[in-house]
């Protein structure tokens, strides 16, 4: 199998449905002509031209705003937004004008709007690096992906812009180099199915794209000490695939959401309670959340490793939990 | 609504009868669940039961008197108490049984605990918890199902009959369960057969002397390793397993032995064993002990292996019937070395004895064929040669110990004057590392990256190489490639590896993930940087 | 700017027919709305529906809109039921938006009423991206769409005029300025005196128009959709309107310093005037088109009356397609 990296990945999406559907239309800041800030749109202009492939103002408001008028009118545009955090910046248009459009004129409108959101890393400061997908997730009528390899990357893309509904799909940046397999052909992840990365007995994980691969780093540690913990990446948050964290529970009785977000009410929260609601009778040990701490993301490396989960934080967390 | 009786319970095996000692609640008064009820009294001991219901409570049986067990001793809740309730019920008419009030307030448990406790219909308050924090886990009710399954007596009943009383409970965890279960599952899987053979040790214990001013380190644990592994190399038929009704048999000898280390016993692996001089065995030894015990063996450290050597002579333990490593034929158990008398030329003499107390694979080996390495061993610890020991065995694939390469393993460098230029020297070597002159050096060497590339890519070469020698694999050319990207920090390094080899695409594929496991130099690389290493397969010319 | 294609008697007449319709309709509303039967959602658009009538007037019919809040006027210009608003406001089947947006929210995309932000000048963006597909889809059509003076401050109003111009879209942005936002009046709320003012920061047309002339708003709404059509961008028209009523139907606008005068503004008995006197419209033929008016607006609470109220389970429908 090829291998592609996630930013290739999503590049590969992009062009793939954009040969594939010329109403698919790309934009946003330094998009077209430098090929994003992160690079993931690099020579799509030169292949789809400036009608398909433009550069906007900074203009969160009308990007994201545009985008669910484009979208209504019959376009299926892909907004890229240079950072999630924007998503806030755009707030009235993201969780308003894209999430209840369709809602409030009785479904007369679909909106087939993906708006693209580089989420995660550090050093970038407090409006620059959070991971903001619990607020999506809490919003109706907003789709999300969270992909955390290439091949999701690129499954959950080209599947985000046929589906109907608003997407919010976050790429996380310190995932934009990683290296994976990529089957050749069509591509297409269905939205709502969670994948277990790694089975084991002592307690399930979620986790998803950075904390994931910490979380995966962990349990190999965890391994050779004879622990074997379950990983369980849930790829969307809406549609959000209940079942199988709640079959792996059944298991193992034991759950840790890891999150690269603010602890109070994020998906690790919205797990707890799903848990509690649907699963407590298979629950032996207390249900726990690895996240920030509820305080902005500083921007000093050091002062970011010491709030984000680590894999020694996850590590230890389950150490406590199974000891 | 029907009231909640309250049995006198039933506390322990041999239990028939109670006294209700004291009502802590008054008749009519209001009682909620969990509130303490009364105070019992059995032959052993007093016990406090909880309510279980809420509601007015009806008292039955007065202070101080004695009923057989499952009497209605009150009733909870607002409907008037029937005549005759105070006869033992029917089986068939649900009751709720108090609960036993152990610990002040409710029982804690989880929420698997109880509804596992509801499925195996166990009273959680019949349970101690074994966790610190004295909630009853799902593994608590587990384990008093099972015990209900053997039909064993109640954990209660047990607490006050047995002078042998639970002290602690814990789960085993790491690698206490994960050797927990592998040694059951050797012992249920494989069926053992134990040969003892005694072992004249004076000849040991000389060559042990005589070497040791050379090797300090040298241990007769270390002259019974190699003394297996080449015992071992020349029975082929030995060195197999049997998995899923097949005989598997190997190539090379991997010796086992036994560490105790701070995290439990482990067994590291000398690979190769049969291949190695005494002094490359000790070094390997050395090595895997320390990392052992360190907690740092890599995953190629461990087994299985061809067979393992325990040792538990300091312990003066003579024989026994060892348990073979799950994977593994073979378990030598080393015995002490102590005087024995021994019948030698016709007159009883002191000698230095030990016993070997070998335990096989019966699916592996027949007797016959056991004897052949029981005796074998013997013969070749009897009758050691220090100058074969100090060889290295099959000089046409020697297979230089890591260790070896890792006493080379110091370099010194200088750096003169206002120039980028270093020069590097280890052990009669010298070259140098520079700068190219666009980046203010003089080219006199390559530029440390590219440096770092040809180290890289020879390990990896050389690697592969070795990879092909333990395998017999004959390679005629290995022409190889490394690539980064020109500039800045290495994020990526694609290797490429042509190789002349009539050998098929799958077995060089195979020495090629060897050699992957074995190129140390790629374990430097930083876990973020991606390293590819691509195989590119000649046929050679048939000529 | 160059003058546009003035209003014919037959346009000028369906304005009028419209306005009264609206207004009658809106009336109906309120005196519903005051029985309790309704539910007292309505900013009666009174006063300004002439200027809303007279420019909708200048659009085809495959040409869309986006509203504000102020009245259903814009609906009835394009032939939306009025039974289907009232259902709207009351919950009922047939409501447009399915119990979902009430009155303010009406739509219709058959007939280009593409529907409402709740938060105001939320359709700004929207607007664009509507542009931006018919430029692409159907060009030749533009979109057109109608604010407050007040919603003109809001952000969205410069990212969407910006971008909009940047892209030359074919979006008209109508602005009817009446003067207040609720009760703060425009003046101490905006710094320039005319909204279109603004226009120049975006190198767009900006046109004051005076709302109460029909005739007017018409030319200037012609020239704004003409060159939208062209692909010329889009144009910022201020008509300087007047709010007859209050901003909600029991807003008692004490703020108001020109209560006791305002019904002097009213267009509509201006247009009815001049209609007559330029003898389009005799007084027969203005009874007629009263009385029609009301019949409409009677059938219609008739129809809403008869309908069913929608199923609870709607609530949960319509999330996603
Ligand atoms: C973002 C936002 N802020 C406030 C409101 C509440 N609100 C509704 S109408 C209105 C006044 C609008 O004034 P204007 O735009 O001049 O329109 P008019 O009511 O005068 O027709 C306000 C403040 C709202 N709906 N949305
Ligand atoms: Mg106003």
């Amino acid at each position: 199998m090829p291998t592609r990296t996630y930013s290739q990945a999503i590049n590969d999406a992009l062009a793939e449905e954009m040969q594939r559907d010329e109403n698919v239309i790309l934009y946003g800041q330094d998009v077209a002509v430098w090929g994003g800030i992160f690079k993931v749109t690099d020579g799509l202009l030169e292949k789809f031209g400036p009608d398909r492939v433009f550069d906007t103002p900074i203009s969160e408001s009308v990007m994201v705003g545009a985008g669910v008028g484009a979208a209504s009118m019959g376009l299926r545009p892909v907004v890229e937004l240079q950072f999630a955090d924007f998503v806030i910046t755009a707030g009235d248009e993201i969780f308003f004008k894209a999430g209840m459009w369709r809602y409030m004129h009785g479904g007369a409108h679909t909106i087939p709007l993906v708006v693209r959101a580089p989420s995660g890393g550090s050093g970038f400061g407090p409006e620059h690096s959070a991971c903001p997908e619990a607020f999506i997730m809490h919003a109706p009528g907003l789709l999300c992906a969270v992909p955390s390899t290439p091949e999701d990357a690129k499954g959950l893309l080209k599947q985000a812009i046929r589906l109907d509904n608003p997407v919010i799909y976050f790429e996380h940046k310190l995932l934009y180099q990683m290296r994976g397999e990529v089957p050749d052909g069509e591509v297409l992840t269905p939205f709502g199915k969670a994948v277990v990365r790694r089975e084991g007995e002592a307690v399930t994980l979620v986790a998803w794209q950075g904390m994931l691969r910490r979380a995966l780093a962990a349990a190999e540690r965890l391994s050779q000490e004879g622990i074997e913990v379950e990983i369980v990446d849930p790829r969307t948050l809406n549609p959000f695939d209940r079942e199988t964290i709640i079959e792996s529970v059944k298991k193992t009785g034991a759950c840790i959401v890891v999150e690269e977000a603010y602890r109070t009410l994020g998906v690790g929260a919205e797990i707890g309670a799903l848990l509690v609601e649907e699963a407590l009778p298979y629950l032996d040990k207390p249900f726990k959340r690895l996240a920030i701490p509820d305080v902005p993301i500083p921007t000093s490396q050091h002062l970011v490793d010491a709030i984000v989960p680590s894999v020694d934080d996850i590590y230890r967390a389950v150490k406590d939990l199974v000891d | 609504m029907q009231n909640t009786k309250v049995l006198m319970p039933k506390l322990g095996q041999a239990m028939t009868e109670g006294v209700v000692m004291q009502w802590h609640r008054k008749d009519g008064e209001r009682v909620a669940a969990g509130d303490l009820l009364v105070t019992v009294e059995t032959d052993k001991a007093t016990y406090d039961l909880e309510a279980t219901a809420s509601g007015t409570l009806h008292v039955v049986v007065p202070e101080g008197e004695e009923v057989p067990i499952h009497t209605v001793i009150a009733e909870i809740g607002d409907a008037p108490v029937q005549a005759g309730t105070a006869s033992a019920p029917p089986a068939a008419e649900p009751v709720v049984q108090p609960q036993k009030a152990s610990r002040p307030g409710r029982i804690l448990a989880s929420p698997k605990a109880k509804r596992l406790a509801a499925e195996h219909g166990i009273d959680l308050s019949t349970l101690t918890p074994s966790s610190a924090d004295s909630v009853l886990s799902a593994a608590d009710v587990e384990r008093a199902a099972e015990n209900a399954v053997a039909d064993q007596p109640p954990a209660a009943a047990a607490h006050i009959a047995s002078r042998r009383t639970e002290r602690e409970r814990h789960p085993l965890t790491g690698i206490r369960k994960a050797a927990a279960r592998r040694v059951q599952a050797a012992w249920q899987t494989i069926p053992h057969i134990v040969q003892m053979v005694d072992v004249d040790a004076s000849g040991l214990q000389a060559i042990r002397e005589r070497l040791r001013t050379d090797i300090s380190e040298l241990t007769l644990n270390d002259l019974i390793l190699s003394a297996a592994a080449r015992v071992l190399a020349g029975l082929p038929d030995l060195n197999g397993t049997v998995e899923n009704e097949e005989l598997i048999l190997y190539d090379g000898v991997d010796i086992g032995f036994a560490v105790d280390s701070p995290r439990g016993l482990l067994v590291p692996v000398i690979r190769g064993a049969h291949d190695l001089s005494i002094t490359q065995l000790v070094r390997e030894r050395q090595r895997l002990v320390e990392a052992a015990r360190a907690g740092q063996l890599q995953p190629a450290d461990r087994g299985p292996a061809s067979l393992t050597v325990s040792n538990l002579g300091m312990f003066g333990i003579r024989a026994g019937t060892p348990v073979i490593n799950l994977g593994e034929p073979i378990l030598v158990f080393v015995g002490a070395v102590e005087e024995r008398p021994v019948v030698h030329n016709g007159q009883i003499v002191a000698r230095p004895m030990l016993t070997l107390s070998i335990a096989y694979d019966h699916r592996v080996a027949d007797g016959v064929a056991a004897s052949r390495l029981s005796q074998g061993l013997k013969e070749a610890l009897e009758d050691l040669d220090s100058k074969s020991l100090l060889e290295i065995p099959n000089p046409q694939s020697p297979t230089p110990s890591p260790q070896e390469a890792l006493g080379k393993r110091e370099v010194r460098s200088v750096s003169a004057g206002g120039r980028y230029a270093v020069q590097v020297r280890s052990h009669g070597h010298v070259w140098s590392l520079d700068e190219p002159a666009s980046d203010g050096g003089e080219d006199t060497g390559p530029d440390p990256v590219t440096a770092f590339l040809g180290a890289l890519l020879s390990c990896m070469t050389i690697a592969f190489k070795a990879a092909a020698r333990r395998r017999k694999i004959t390679i005629e050319r290995i022409a190889g490639h490394a690539k980064a990207p020109p500039k800045g920090q290495v994020k990526e390094i694609a290797l490429t590896l042509a190789v002349w080899s009539a050998a098929s695409e799958q077995d060089l594929q195979t020495l090629l993930e060897r050699a992957k496991r074995g190129c140390y130099v790629s374990g430097l690389l930083k876990p973020d940087i991606r390293l590819t290493v691509e195989l590119v397969r000649h046929v050679p010319d048939a000529v | 700017m160059k003058k546009g294609e003035p209003m014919d008697q037959e346009q000028l007449v369906r304005v009028y027919k419209t306005s009264e319709l609206a207004r009658r309709f809106e009336a109906k509303i309120v005196e519903l709305a005051m029985a309790g039967e309704l539910p007292p959602a309505l900013h009666v658009g009174a006063g300004q529906e002439v200027a809303q009538i007279a420019a909708i007037e200048a659009l085809r019919p495959d040409d869309y809109i986006l509203y504000g809040h102020r009245g259903v006027a814009y609906m009835i210009a394009r032939g939306v039921s009025l039974a289907d608003m009232l259902a709207d406001m009351a919950g009922k089947e047939g409501a447009t938006s399915r119990g979902k947006g009430g009155v303010m929210h009406v739509v219709d995309v058959p007939k280009g009423i593409l529907g409402e932000s709740g938060t105001l000048g939320g359709s700004f963006v929207v607007s664009v991206g509507v542009g931006m597909a018919l430029k692409r889809k159907q060009p030749d059509t533009v979109v057109t769409y109608f604010f407050g003076d007040g919603t003109a401050n809001r952000g969205p109003f410069h990212e969407a005029l910006n971008w909009a111009a940047v892209q030359k879209l074919p979006c008209i942005y109508f602005c009817e300025n009446n003067g207040f936002a609720i009760s703060m009046p425009t003046s101490r709320s905006t710094a320039v005196e005319n909204i279109a003012d603004r226009a120049a920061g975006y190198n767009v047309p900006g046109v004051v128009v005076d709302g109460n002339d029909p005739v007017a708003v018409y030319e200037v709404m012609e020239q704004a959709v003409a060159r939208a059509r062209a692909g010329h961008g889009p144009t910022l028209i201020e008509a300087k309107v007047t709010r007859l009523q209050g901003h909600y139907v029991a807003d008692q606008q004490e703020y108001r310093a020109d209560i006791d005068t305002v019904a002097e503004k009213d267009p509509l008995p201006k247009l009815q005037q001049t209609l007559c006197d330029r003898g389009i419209l005799t007084q027969t033929d203005v009874d007629d088109i009263q009385a029609d008016a009301d019949q409409q607006v009677e059938a219609a609470v008739a129809a809403m009356r008869a309908a069913p109220l929608l199923a609870p389970e709607v609530a949960l429908q319509d999330v996603y397609a």
